[in-house]
């Protein structure tokens, strides 16, 4: 299935009306989209190809079997996009035997100090994918000061609750919930252009 | 306005940081609160925007067909506007499947499972619902209808989620024959179309307890009737046209196992 040239000129809430009309270029179209999106994220999350090839491929057919989960009038469709892929990510980590990797993982996101020792343990591609995505992320998250940036990391990418975040940082729970407000707050302040015209 | 002990946990629930009984309370609040389910979902944003901020890697070309071939494989798609009267099912099987898998549960062994270890959860959840009602000044009927549901001593409930931010809430009264739904950030049917609601046993077709639409905010708290006795192991919520269906016709897009509320 190849998109049309009037489809790749649709924006994302065209595409999901098509979507529900069951049209698959639309499907194509959003995948060519945002499936780069939708791989990177669980690429980050997930320790391997495979299981980021498989979450990927559960975000879009979930997409396509159930596009009226998508209300536009609540996000866009990239962010919603975003948010399946990494609950999809996260239960995988969750329900596989590779949570102790994932955690490693996570610590070499979150903390440069511990960063040589445990990417050790990873191959050479891995380590260069991680240390891309700490040089992004130090980038994107700037807004943030170093604290709220580890509560927000760990939460996002780890899946770790306020009380797991104050147990894996040894700070009290009350700072940690202080920076995870602070921390969404300005990210929050900070999104400025809406999303989800096609780009 | 919205109270900032509420506010201030928004960001940390958009992230899932949320755990027990605070997060029960914070999503009993949500399921009334239409200024705190924007935030919620401007924070879901925020938190989305950190995805774009993983640098990109390309996917293997060679999964782009993979995903057509596994979404021509499934059904259609479910509640779609325009695209005339949904198809009926071939088999109940798979819809069963989804189903249970929506509600957490292993279709293998459905009846055997216990699925009265969250009850105490799950009443705080409705309690903190009751309480938000109660709060709000012209909720009044609804308090009574929840409160009069809640009475008895073979009350059942469950919560139906999926993996979007909409949920019911259900308390079954059998003695009264009633059925309350509690629904929040769940739009309402498109025209000509309705919520159905089904009673699942493992191995029986899906049972209608009845149908509802929400309002313009996204929530509601209706009373059916369903005329059954309350046996299902699970409850599932599917698009149908306007006037329900016999039997599903669409997917099932949130479900949750039932539980005794007074163990």
């Amino acid at each position: 299935v190849r998109p049309t040239r009037d489809l790749t000129s649709l924006a994302d809430e065209a595409l999901m009306a098509r979507v529900r009309d069951g049209d698959e270029r639309a499907l194509a179209t959003l995948y060519d989209r945002h499936g780069r999106l939708v791989y990177s994220l669980a690429r980050a999350i997930v320790p391997g190809d495979a299981d980021a090839e498989e979450v990927t491929e559960d975000v879009f057919v979930a997409l396509w079997t159930a596009p009226e989960r998508f209300d536009a009038s609540r996000g866009s469709l990239r962010g919603w996009i975003a948010t399946m892929a990494r609950t999809r990510s996260l239960d995988r980590v969750r329900s596989s035997k590779r949570r102790q990797m994932a955690h490693e993982r996570a610590a070499v996101l979150s903390d440069e100090g511990t960063a040589v020792a445990l990417a050790e343990s990873e191959s050479a591609e891995e380590r260069v994918l991680l240390a891309d995505v700490r040089t992004s992320l130090d980038r994107a998250l700037s807004v943030l000061n170093d604290d709220q940036r580890r509560a927000v990391e760990l939460a996002y990418f780890q899946g770790l609750s306020q009380s797991e975040i104050a147990a894996a940082l040894g700070e009290p729970l009350g700072t940690v919930k202080t920076r995870l407000r602070d921390g969404m707050s300005k990210l929050r302040a900070s999104l400025s252009a809406p999303q989800g015209a096609p780009r | 306005m919205t109270d900032s002990r509420w506010s201030d946990l928004a960001g940390a629930y958009a992230l899932d940081a949320l755990e027990g009984e605070e997060k029960a309370a914070f999503e009993a609040r949500l399921a009334l609160d239409a200024e705190l389910r924007k935030l919620v979902d401007e924070y879901r944003e925020a938190a989305a925007s950190i995805a774009a901020a993983v640098p990109e890697r390309a996917p293997p070309a060679a999964l782009r067909g993979r995903v057509l071939a596994r979404a021509r494989e499934a059904r259609a798609p479910a509640a779609g506007k325009g695209s005339g009267e949904p198809r009926p099912r071939s088999s109940v099987v798979p819809w069963v499947l989804l189903a249970a898998s929506l509600a957490g549960l292993s279709y293998v062994g459905l009846s055997n499972r216990s699925l009265r270890q969250d009850s105490a959860s799950l009443i705080v959840e409705i309690s903190a619902l009751r309480d938000s009602l109660a709060s709000t000044e012209g909720e009044r009927e609804r308090l009574q209808t929840l409160t009069r549901a809640l009475t008895g001593s073979s009350v059942q409930v469950a919560s139906l989620t999926g993996n979007v931010e909409r949920r019911l809430w259900l308390v079954w009264n059998a003695e009264q024959n009633l059925l309350v739904v509690a629904a929040s950030g769940l739009p309402p049917a498109e025209p000509n179309r309705t919520y159905q609601l089904w009673g699942i046993r493992e191995g029986d077709q899906p049972v209608s307890l009845g149908t509802f639409n929400t309002g313009a905010d996204g929530t509601a708290v209706v009373a059916l009737s369903p005329g059954t006795q309350p046996s299902f192991e699970i409850s599932a919520l599917t698009v149908e046209p306007a006037g329900g269906s016999p039997q599903p016709t669409t997917t099932p897009f949130l479900a949750g196992p039932w539980r005794a509320a007074h163990d």
